[in-house]
């Protein structure tokens, strides 16, 4: 036992010696409102102080020197896999008056989701947190960007972030927590300990994200929401939010899918991960677009069996023994895992008047498409998707206005365009 | 007793392997960018409290000759409760965390009752109750994320850092807490005691007069009560809870478990630590760091937490294997052996 105590004894010092000496010379932390803000502002002090490579001061020198980048030229050279634009316009939203009560409206009703779907556009004042943009440009800005975890869609928004990045002459890490909540929440605070002059994170939960900006912002540093929208609570701790409107695409899926079912019949949803964003708006998107123009179209069922072919497949046969004929179409939240076990299923039933849409662009899905199994899926760059963040963080970065939300440019994929979309992304 | 002064060998970089393994991931931390800072200490002891409360858990349970699966789900029950106690039903804080420990408490019994009196192995008992939390924490949250809504008064206290030039949050103060009454109660109570002879032959600790069902039920409920108020920091900490919480990373129960093993606790029971799997825990989170800030690939975190766990589970089957043929061969010898060489065990 005295061993180990002196061992423990032993490390402690070791530590806190090492700790007091990298701390030295920091100074009184800025004002914050809590307590925890303290640390990082201390931190951020120390590391300003120290002769960082990265120091505005030095960047300053280097965008003299070098000239400053012509943002406009590099958005408009960059393309993306399937050669359409890497960093597009980010698009506006115009958006109604919020229903005094949302969560008192029925499921079915557009307005009850309200808060999810036009999170952002009114979520009040930016924190006063945020910095200030530096205001000369994004050459040798370090960037890190984390994402939520590894998947085929995710190489390929990588592949979008460092091209764009690069393009810009930002450095950018990307890190992925594997789809884990608790490691994400590691990650972020590694990636406030590594002092980088913006963060831009794909939240792995809307709930969680308000905490986790709320800490980027906190330790002064530049946070840029990414692909997953979050709560309205969120917002204010981002500088700005860039990704796909799921929600209007949703809703054009479904208004094509229920013209093609002649506005009656039974559908079924088969949904993304509960508790996401994505969960919501490729749910309730469909489900209340077709209650305000098909109200004829019913839902039969809603199941999460997850991103497994196999899951997906046993669930699709089950609603085809159990609702029989009833079942005339299927509402997919993703084009690749869950398309491959939906149309496995129907065929194998032999039910190919079944019609299956689905959310993504994946090489799966196009070629699904292509093939007639799927009626429609919906383009929405991956490649762009990351685009679009760094070029809303290079515009920050020169000072220039970026809009709180700005959402990415999207197409219906049918069998009669299919083909200018290749080669897919992913 | 004769107390035989023990010379430096190589079983005794195994008992304190996890002080070891910590003490090779602080060298490394030389070569990651901002590794020795405050912000980043204080990070790693703070990330480590969700999995500390499991590991202690985990290793309570394997000490006494069981094992615990769902501590995981657990926890995640815990951030569950606590979150929706203040937030969907308007409780004190107080109160939430009660609620959260109990239900721990109240699963933790179910598993010892089930264990201790239907005579189930803990590993089916555990391994089923996991999917019953997961399902009614489903059911409770309609698979949806609970969060503080903009509370974070408690969120706050629990991330601040009470000590100035000291990389302890509170967070991280009561997971400390937690350790040290774990160890104590295991050192000095009889309770304690009856747990590693529980673990280490239990027709032995039947005949010495110990209540084994009772026993066993207790530490269930233990184990649940930690993973209830775990959890439950974890929840409020983070503000935010999610039914899914760890099911597609390294889960919080892996990161216990592998944990608890390098700590050196025998999977057989009878032998443990909770200081030993608490040390593993935080050199575990500061590999975390050093590897993301060196390689940046989380595939690669995983790399090494199978490297390590692999490298303790050889050793320590090695070295079993090598003792128990010794005994079994010539049991004078190794009598002979020992007070040759002056070691106490082999």
């Amino acid at each position: 036992m005295k061993k180990v105590l002196t061992i423990v004894a032993l490390v402690l010092v070791l530590m806190f010696a090492v700790v007091a000496c990298t701390s030295t010379g920091t100074e009184e932390p800025a004002a914050e409102e809590t307590a925890a803000a303290e640390e990082p502002a201390a931190e951020e002090t120390a590391a300003a102080e120290e002769p960082a490579a990265d120091t505005p001061a030095e960047e300053d020198a280097t965008n003299t020197e070098g000239g400053a980048i012509d943002i406009a030229a590099v958005i408009a050279s960059e393309k993306t896999t399937d050669n359409q634009q890497l960093m597009p316009d980010p698009i506006e939203k115009a958006f109604p008056d919020r229903p005094e009560d949302p969560s008192s409206l029925p499921e079915d009703d557009a307005g009850r989701y309200y808060d999810m779907e036009y999170v952002g556009w009114d979520a009040g004042e930016k924190d006063a947190g945020i910095p200030a943009s530096p205001g000369d440009g994004p050459q040798g800005k370090k960037v890190i960007s984390i994402v939520h975890g590894d998947h085929a869609w995710t190489t390929a928004y990588e592949k979008g972030m460092k091209q764009a990045c690069e393009a810009f002459g930002m450095e950018v890490e990307v890190w992925s927590p594997n789809w884990d909540q608790a490691l994400q929440d590691q990650l972020i605070d590694q990636a406030i300990n590594a002092q980088p002059d913006a963060i831009a994170l794909i939240p792995l939960s809307a709930e969680n994200a308000v905490q986790q900006f709320r800490k980027i912002t906190q330790a002064g540093i530049a946070a840029f929401g990414t692909n997953m929208l979050t709560t309205s609570d969120a917002m204010p701790y981002m500088a700005a939010w860039t990704g796909p409107d799921d929600w209007a695409q949703m809703r054009q899926l479904a208004d094509t899918l229920g013209e093609a079912m002649g506005g009656e019949g039974g559908i079924a949803y088969i949904t993304h991960d509960p508790g996401g964003s994505p969960y919501y708006a490729r749910t309730y998107g469909p489900i209340t677009e077709f209650a305000e123009k098909y109200p004829d179209i019913k839902t039969l069922d809603i199941q999460s069996p997850g991103f497994e072919a196999a899951e997906v497949k046993q669930v699709v046969s089950d609603w085809i023994t159990r609702f029989g004929d009833d079942l005339n179409a299927i509402f997919l939240a993703d084009d690749s895992a869950q398309a491959t076990g939906a149309v496995d299923a129907v065929k194998e039933a032999g039910r190919d008047d079944i019609m299956i849409v689905a959310a993504g662009n994946s090489k799966t899905g196009q070629d699904l498409v292509k093939a007639g199994d799927l009626l429609i899926i919906n383009y929405q760059s991956a490649e762009g998707d990351a685009g679009l963040c760094a070029r809303t963080m290079a515009e920050w970065f020169a000072g220039e206005e970026v809009l709180p939300v700005g959402y990415l440019a999207t197409d219906m994929i049918t069998s009669d365009n299919v083909e200018g979309f290749y080669p897919t992304q992913w | 007793m004769e107390q035989t002064k023990r010379k430096f060998h190589a079983s005794m970089i195994n008992d304190y392997r996890a002080f070891v393994f910590l003490g090779i991931v602080l060298i490394f931390g030389i070569f990651a960018n901002n590794f020795y800072t405050l912000y980043n200490f204080t990070s790693i002891f703070s990330g480590s409290s969700l999995y500390t409360f499991i590991g202690l858990a985990f290793t309570l349970c394997m000490i006494a000759g069981h094992m615990d699966l769902s501590v995981g789900y657990m926890a995640t029950m815990g951030a569950m409760m606590v979150l929706g106690m203040r937030t969907l039903e308007g409780l004190p804080w107080g109160v939430a965390f009660l609620v959260a420990a109990g239900v721990g408490a109240l699963f933790g019994l179910a598993n010892g009752i089930l264990v201790a009196k239907a005579k189930i192995h803990s590993f089916i008992v555990t391994l089923g109750m996991q999917f019953v939390i997961k399902g009614l924490l489903n059911i409770y949250s309609n698979g949806a994320e609970i969060s503080v809504k903009g509370d974070f008064e408690v969120t706050d206290i629990l991330n601040s850092s009470p000590i100035p030039f000291l990389p302890f949050s509170v967070l991280f103060l009561f997971t400390l807490a937690a350790v040290i009454i774990l160890m104590v109660v295991l050192a000095k109570t009889r309770f304690g005691r009856n747990v590693y002879m529980l673990g280490g032959n239990l027709e032995t600790a039947w005949l010495a007069g110990i209540k084994s069902d009772r026993n066993t039920i207790l530490i269930f409920m233990i184990s649940g009560i930690l993973c209830g108020l775990g959890g439950a920091l974890y929840g409020v900490s983070a503000g935010t809870a999610t039914p899914t919480l760890g099911e597609k990373g390294i889960a919080p129960l892996m990161v216990g478990l592998t944990a608890t093993i390098i700590g050196g606790t025998d999977i057989a029971g009878g032998k443990g630590s909770v200081l030993n799997t608490f040390v593993s825990i935080v050199a575990i989170l500061a590999m975390f760091g050093v590897i993301t800030t060196l390689v940046g690939k989380f595939e690669v975190q995983i790399l090494f937490i199978g490297i390590v766990l692999a490298f303790c589970v050889l050793y320590e089957t090695f070295t079993k294997y090598a003792k128990q043929k010794t005994l079994g061969i010539r049991p004078d010898l190794v009598q002979k052996y020992m007070q040759e060489s002056g070691k106490t065990k082999l």
